[in-house]
């Protein structure tokens, strides 16, 4: 028998998401640490694999706006890589949704084109 | 043995958990060496009071003779082997065997025998239990069955100062549940030693730990381990309750108030602290994939009922991550008895697991080999 809830597994998510993403956006200049952390704590918190997907996807947009130095360019490939693990791991908590593929596939691009 | 090269970074391999040899051997290299926890200082406070354990299944009881002085003796009748002393308690005067009425003094010296008369080659003067170290650090009582380890003083390192903080020996001891395992002990001492497998083995604790915080510092002969939490209130309802309602025992340090603090004590005593109440949580192998434990609560005594419901919630949830823990031992059990599982690697997060596995490769030979 799971004693683990359903609507709780998603979060087994998060953690490298909190470790990681708040420090990225910030270096990168497209968030704000504190805010950041705030946000996503409050998607632990009250969030669902919805709001934490459309989270990821925010994320992924602001990477793609962000203007990456050379300097800076580790730092853009580390946060994609980490986005695109998540679409690594999500298959194992449910089917594939509409926007995995083509996140996926961005995300790929991210990580291949900042090299 | 060395712990670099190969093995670096890397757990002990699958063997060393299926070994009959390298039970054998951690019993003797690890457990008969070790200051071993036996019990809380309240549970031997009065002369005559006594405390059963055992340390690699030799049967030992601790006892508070009739001078005031903690001792340990062996708990096997010279006889015919019987088991003296049972659970805990009080023997205020002597100790007597169940099985033939053999009687001894708080020094373990027999002391009387039934029908004496009948024996042919009995030289009483020379009958005494044996006697084994035992000491007190912080409220709790360890023995040690070596003559040649370190004092009790310095063998845990800085502990004392950790532990001093919490005054255990102020906290009412109470309860002794006890349970077993189909695991091999390091498979139940592994899996406390991580916070790793929280995630994904208890999503829910995300809610109530600052999961990024979560970190084991390897220390001398412990681990302590914190597990802050959250300064947001869950959106479950018991977690919010246990969030608010709980107020720290007196006391209890303020440093500590915000967090779950988990401490490992070589070899495989743990400590939960909580800032409501404190357990201590006991292995005691019983064979290769057997182990038995025993866990007590410590806590300020309070009956109030705002302070008994953070108990019985806090009780709840880690009821809940326990069985949980369980059914992933089961698991892992079952996975180290695979012919093709040789060895895995660590995390960073399961530096707790690496420093513990460090000790058993230098404490026992041959346990690194494949």
């Amino acid at each position: 028998m799971r004693l683990i809830h359903g609507d709780d597994r998603w979060l087994f998510l998060t953690p490298e998401i909190e470790r990681e993403v708040p420090g990225l956006v910030a270096a990168l200049g497209v968030g704000e640490a504190q805010l950041e952390q705030e946000r996503i704590e409050r998607l632990i918190h009250r969030g669902g694999i919805d709001d934490w997907f459309a989270y990821l996807r925010s994320c992924r947009a602001r990477l793609e706006r962000a203007e990456v130095d050379e300097d800076l360019e580790p730092l853009a490939e580390r946060l994609a890589a980490v986005l695109r693990e998540q679409y690594l791991l999500v298959p194992a908590l449910r089917e594939d949704e509409e926007h995995d593929a083509p996140e996926r596939r961005r995300l790929e691009e991210l990580v291949w084109t900042s090299r | 043995m060395s712990v670099v090269g190969d093995t670096k970074g890397k757990t002990l391999p699958a063997r060393a958990y299926t070994s009959p040899g390298i039970y054998e051997s951690e019993m003797r290299e690890v457990f008969l060496k070790a200051w071993n926890f036996a019990c809380h200082v309240s549970d031997v406070s009065e002369p005559g009071r006594f405390w059963t354990t055992s340390i690699a299944g030799e049967p030992i009881a601790i006892l508070r003779d009739s001078d005031g002085q903690l001792r340990a003796l062996s708990n096997v009748c010279r006889h015919r082997a019987a088991r003296i002393l049972s659970g805990e308690g009080a023997c205020p005067k002597v100790l007597r065997c169940p099985y033939h009425g053999w009687t001894y003094r708080h020094d373990g010296q027999l002391a009387a025998v039934p029908e004496a008369r009948g024996f042919e080659n009995l030289d009483r003067e020379a009958v005494k239990l044996p006697q084994f170290r035992v000491g007190e650090l912080c409220g709790l009582v360890f023995v040690c069955m070596s003559e040649e380890t370190e004092p009790l003083d310095t063998y845990f390192g800085d502990l004392a100062e950790k532990l001093g903080r919490l005054r255990l020996a102020e906290l009412t001891a109470s309860g002794r549940h006890r349970n077993g395992y189909d695991h091999n002990w390091k498979v139940i001492a592994d899996n406390y030693l991580e916070g790793y497998h929280i995630p994904v083995g208890h999503p829910g604790l995300l809610r109530m730990l600052d999961y990024k915080r979560y970190l084991a510092h390897p220390a001398k002969h412990h681990t302590w381990i914190d597990g802050p939490f959250r300064d947001k209130p869950s959106k479950h309802y018991q977690e919010r309750l246990y969030q608010r309602l709980l107020r720290p025992m007196p006391g209890f340090p303020e440093e500590l108030e915000g967090s779950w603090t988990y401490v490992h004590l070589w070899p495989c005593t743990f400590i939960d602290i909580y800032p409501d109440q404190i357990d201590t949580w006991q292995l005691f192998p019983d064979g290769l994939r057997r182990t038995r434990t025993e866990a007590r609560v410590y806590h300020s005594g309070s009956s109030a009922v705002r302070d008994r419901m953070v108990r019985a919630i806090n009780w709840r949830f880690n009821k809940k991550v326990m069985d949980e823990d369980v059914e992933l031992c089961d698991q892992v059990q079952l996975g180290l008895e695979s012919r093709t599982y040789e060895r895995g690697v660590l995390n960073r997060n399961e530096n707790g697991v690496l420093a513990f596995h460090d000790m058993l490769r230098a404490a026992v030979p041959g346990i690194d080999e494949p």
